[in-house]
């Protein structure tokens, strides 16, 4: 068994590894896990989102087009804006990026698919579901209307009383699910996926833009996730977080929203800049210059973004002193993107330039990106925010920066990586008109905003009066949108001619250095026919030359072994082979787990919150019955990987992908906790109507018994771990961990039911609810994870080399001991807290 | 298994000056709330100077501290590896990547929370 498999043919080994790899024909499609088809699907999914956006967007400026207008009338006017932002924000920008990266990460590193493939799929569904949700809302008359950034009160039951907002909080944070099941499947493939030899230095830089923009949005989802289930939970049991007359506070919903909201756009705009980074070098024929300095800027303003999210907020009552932290800080941000320019332009100078056409919309984007990010070091100052705030001026920025930053270039991508998607070049010329109609278009439209907005004119207003200086500018802005709108519907119209006419190629047609051109186009399900080694700069390489070595089975995993899918995993820094992940065929069980999850989120739409239980059940069966594919009953040993080498299979090594897969999903929830302290402690220092009128008497009784059973959860584990490493047997030790779960959870639901104040009654009784709750969800959580490892212990998938499961499960109850342990205490510090607050003085 | 030459924890210096300034930061705006909240801007430590300003000054040092002790170090880290060849890679990359990403921290630190020395804090 552990003997190479034999070379075959280039002919051969094709048929053989697509037979494993392909997706299937019909219904079956429904159960693609591949990173190439759900790539495409992510993205023409996200364009349609964009037509959609795109269509609010023209009913918007028809009805601003002229002062008085009749077209619409202010309800009907909230629910388009409001979902015009949405969905480009939600359903495109950041799908579409996914969808980018989901495409082509494998590609250019070299690897077979992600980390995660059914996780793809999953993450796929609930975005559909979620956003046709939304969608159908917005058919039905009842979108959302607070705005895309659903500033409480206005979003809270008495200002909002229909199901407008809840389709908001529910489908979005159903949405934003995906992106972070997303985010960690690329974190994780990036550090481990890649071309041998690949070390870190030698990755193509969109690998370091996507490892950067995924890690932040693990940090920078959860605070918006969690923002979203406390205003649900106040919005459908009346808990008072965000209520100031029972001791909540709208500004709580403020920083959670832009904790999350500033990130976001840098979110969106690095992995444009990153596609902008591997086209520009390869049309001015010349390596990206500064590599090492786009890096290090990079991991820079990761850090700032989250620095400066009070910028939203400068008109809303911070202390003085805080603005200057804040606006210093977003005038700071601007360097980063400056060097990442200055490389841009220096490479180019560099180099011999050929003005293809992605280097029209590269230029599109320059221009108007640095025009957004100049008026964006404008808006950062306090004084003139204070004067632009709320006006069209913002919305000109954003247009700016939003559309700048990110549509001109993946318009650019589009124009670049298409050959590489459909195997063929372009042969009309629409693509020149095209961009002219978007460029002016653009200007036009935009450009006017600054003026409207330094002219007074607020934002999110249905109508204006006319003559006061605001009405040609409008007709002008509304003329612009309409010429963009044409150059977008003759993008489309060439998209399709060059999938239909266009004239195939033999490989490579930009001369380009990178992996995803060392491929056959269209590319095949398993992306290389064998997996290349990476000794220099992987945007250096030979690709032809590459191309037709690898689909002769000349380089790693030139085979096809057992009907696995295999792929290999390296080291993080240095990019030597490590071992062998052998991934999960292609299943329904995503496509199952998303349309439970998705009844769960309609039940609570539809407030049947008892029902809610059984979709949530099923959820978890669902979520169980993924593993009954994985894992291997014996232990193989290494086996040969092709070159002469051999390396062991994920199931027998410590730093397996889905370890790190745990990792990151702990990093992403311990940051979803740590926004939750932030909101108590928040609201004990800030909020208003404090102190609450009773804080319940915990004793101590009940925190002991609870910690004493979170330690022994966690230590338990620990001890069956080790029980399994010397071959014993771990079934004793998992049964007490099981055992200690459980009884916290008890005396939790206890302490809720029976010490917790009224929860509706101040948001400091909310707040301990939650933060008991959180524990227990966790705590039963663990006691699953505890029975899982019993299962796949007595069904033979654990042995001492085979210890993955145990030690995924380790980490989960680690996290819940340490921080459901902080949570208790808490809790339990609460009433001295409350006892020392400032209002006592 | 063989132990990598460059054990991915390395990759934690990439971050870790701005790990440190984001800290800073968020404690000086807490600190600063908390203290607007309680008056400490109107409590007068010594010499005309508020319990708030010294609080500020403070956290101010320590993140200035912080960031630049880890600065050092990776300078020291990366004088260590940047003559080996390039065999060890990515270790000369990673270490001179670290040492200059944290000397932006420090940058940061400077840029972003000095005027905690001269600014009015509360209004
Ligand atoms: C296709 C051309 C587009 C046009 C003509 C357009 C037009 C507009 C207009 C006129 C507004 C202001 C509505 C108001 O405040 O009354 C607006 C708001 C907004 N747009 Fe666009 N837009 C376009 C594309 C985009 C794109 C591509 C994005 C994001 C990727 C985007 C994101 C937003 C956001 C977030 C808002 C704020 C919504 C709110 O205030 O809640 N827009 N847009
Ligand atoms: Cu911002």
């Amino acid at each position: 068994m552990n003997r190479e498999p034999e070379r075959l043919n280039p002919i051969a080994l094709h048929r053989q590894l697509a037979a494993i790899w392909d997706s299937g024909k019909g219904l079956q499609r429904l159960g693609a896990v591949n990173h190439t088809v759900l790539g495409k699907r992510f993205m023409v999914t996200a364009f349609v989102f964009f037509a959609i956006g795109g269509v609010l967007a023209m009913l918007i400026r028809a009805q601003l087009a002229t002062p008085h207008s009749a077209f619409m009338d202010a309800a009907t006017y909230n629910q388009i804006f409001t979902m015009h932002g949405t969905v480009m924000m939600f359903l495109f920008a950041i799908p579409m990026l996914e969808g980018a990266a989901i495409y082509f990460l494998p590609k250019m590193l070299g690897a077979r698919d992600l980390a995660f493939p059914r996780l793809t799929a999953l993450g796929y569904w609930c975005y559909l579901f979620g956003g046709t949700i939304i969608i159908v809302a917005m058919l039905a008359g009842v979108a959302p209307d607070s705005g895309w950034f659903m500033y409480t009160p206005l979003s809270s039951r008495p200002f909002s009383p229909g199901v407008n907002a809840d389709v908001w909080l529910l489908g979005i944070t159903f949405v934003e699910i995906s992106a972070v099941c997303a985010a960690i499947e690329i974190t994780v493939s990036i550090l481990k996926l890649r071309a041998p030899g690949m070390s870190l230095d030698k990755m193509p830089i969109f690998g370091w833009y996507m490892l950067v923009t995924a890690l932040m949005m693990i940090f920078g989802f959860p605070p918006l996730i969690l923002a979203s289930i406390l205003l649900e939970v106040e919005r459908a049991f009346d808990f008072p977080f965000f209520d100031p007359t029972r001791g909540g506070d709208s500004l709580l919903w403020a920083h959670l929203f832009w904790l999350f909201g500033h990130p976001e756009v840098y979110i969106i705009f690095l992995p444009a800049a990153g596609a902008v980074s591997m086209i520009l070098p390869v049309l001015a024929r010349n390596p990206l210059m500064g590599y090492r300095a786009i890096i290090v800027a990079l991991i820079a303003m990761a850090f700032l973004s989250f620095g400066i999210w009070v910028h939203h907020m400068f008109t809303l009552g911070i202390p003085h002193l805080a603005l200057a932290f804040f606006s210093a800080a977003s005038a700071l941000v601007a360097i980063p993107t400056g060097i990442q320019i200055f490389a841009w332009i220096a490479t180019l100078a560099h180099g011999r330039p050929r003005f293809e056409i992605p280097m029209l919309y590269i230029f599109g984007f320059l221009v108007v990106f640095v025009a957004g990010g100049l008026t964006g070091v404008m808006l950062a100052m306090v004084p003139f925010n204070w004067q632009a705030h709320d006006t069209h001026f913002v919305v000109a920025h954003l247009h700016y920066v939003l559309v700048g930053g990110f549509v001109f270039p993946m318009l650019a991508a589009a124009y670049y990586w298409l050959p590489q998607v459909t195997g063929r070049l372009p042969v009309f010329k629409l693509s020149i008109p095209a961009f002219w109609l978007i460029f002016i278009g653009f200007n036009m439209t935009f450009f006017m905003m600054h003026i409207t907005g330094l002219r007074g004119m607020p934002r999110r207003v249905f109508t204006y009066p006319a003559d006061i200086g605001w009405d040609w500018l409008n007709l002008l802005s509304s003329v612009g949108g309409f010429i963009l709108t044409m150059g977008f519907a003759l993008f489309v119209i060439d998209v399709v001619l060059q999938l239909r006419f266009g004239k195939p190629f033999r490989r490579n047609p930009w001369g380009a250095g990178t992996l995803e051109w060392a491929q056959p186009t269209p590319p095949p399900s398993y992306n290389f026919a064998s997996l290349p080694t990476v000794d220099r700069r992987a945007d250096t390489l030979d690709a032809g030359r590459m191309g037709a070595e690898l689909a002769g089975g000349r380089g790693y995993l030139g085979f096809a072994r057992n009907g696995w899918m295999e792929t290999l995993a390296v080291d993080m820094t240095t990019g030597r082979p490590e071992h062998v992940v052998l991934l999960p065929n292609n299943s329904m069980l995503p496509l199952w787990t998303s349309l439970a999850i998705g009844g769960f989120v309609l039940s609570l739409l539809f407030q049947f919150y008892l029902f809610s239980l059984v979709p949530l059940a099923l959820v978890l069966v669902l979520a169980l019955s993924w593993t009954r594919t994985t894992g291997q009953r014996a232990d193989r040993g290494p086996i040969p990987i092709g070159r002469g080498e051999m390396a062991p299979t994920h199931y027998e090594i410590s730093g397996a992908p889905s370890w790190w897969g745990m990792v990151f999903t702990l990093f992403a929830n311990g940051t979803l906790f740590a926004s939750l302290l932030f909101g108590a402690l928040f609201l004990w220092a800030v909020a208003p109507n404090w102190p609450p009128p009773s804080t319940g008497e915990i004793g101590l009784v009940a925190p002991v018994l609870v910690l004493l059973a979170f330690a022994l959860a966690a230590g338990t584990n620990h001890l069956a771990v080790a029980a399994n490493r010397r071959g014993g047997s771990p079934l004793l030790w998992l049964a007490l961990c099981a055992a200690a779960h459980l009884t916290a959870v008890i005396v939790l639901v206890w302490c809720i039911r029976n010490v917790v104040p009224d929860p509706t009654s101040h948001a400091y009784a909310a707040v301990c609810f939650i933060l008991l709750a959180y524990a227990a969800l966790h705590s039963s959580l663990g006691a699953v994870f505890a029975f899982y490892g019993f299962e796949r212990f007595r069904q033979g998938y654990v042995s001492a080399v085979r210890s993955l499961d145990l030690r995924i499960g380790s980490l989960w109850h680690d996290y819940t001991a340490g921080t459901g342990a902080i949570a208790v205490i808490l809790v339990v510090l609460m009433p001295a807290l409350v006892a020392m607050g400032a209002w006592q003085q | 298994m063989k132990q990598s030459p460059v054990p991915a924890r390395r990759m934690i210096w990439l971050v870790l000056g701005h790990v440190a300034w984001a800290a800073g930061f968020v404690a000086l705006y807490a600190g600063l709330s908390i203290g607007c909240e309680y008056g400490w801007h109107v409590m007068e430590l010594a010499g005309g100077v508020s319990v708030q300003r010294a609080m500020l000054i403070v956290l101010f040092l320590a993140t200035l501290a912080a960031t630049s002790v880890i600065a050092f170090l990776s300078w020291r880290r990366w004088s260590a590896a940047r003559t080996k060849t390039a065999a060890a890679a990515p270790a000369p990359f990673l270490e001179w990547a670290s040492f200059i990403s944290s000397l932006t921290a420090v940058a940061a630190a400077i840029v972003s929370l000095a005027p905690s020395f001269v600014l009015t804090t509360c209004y």
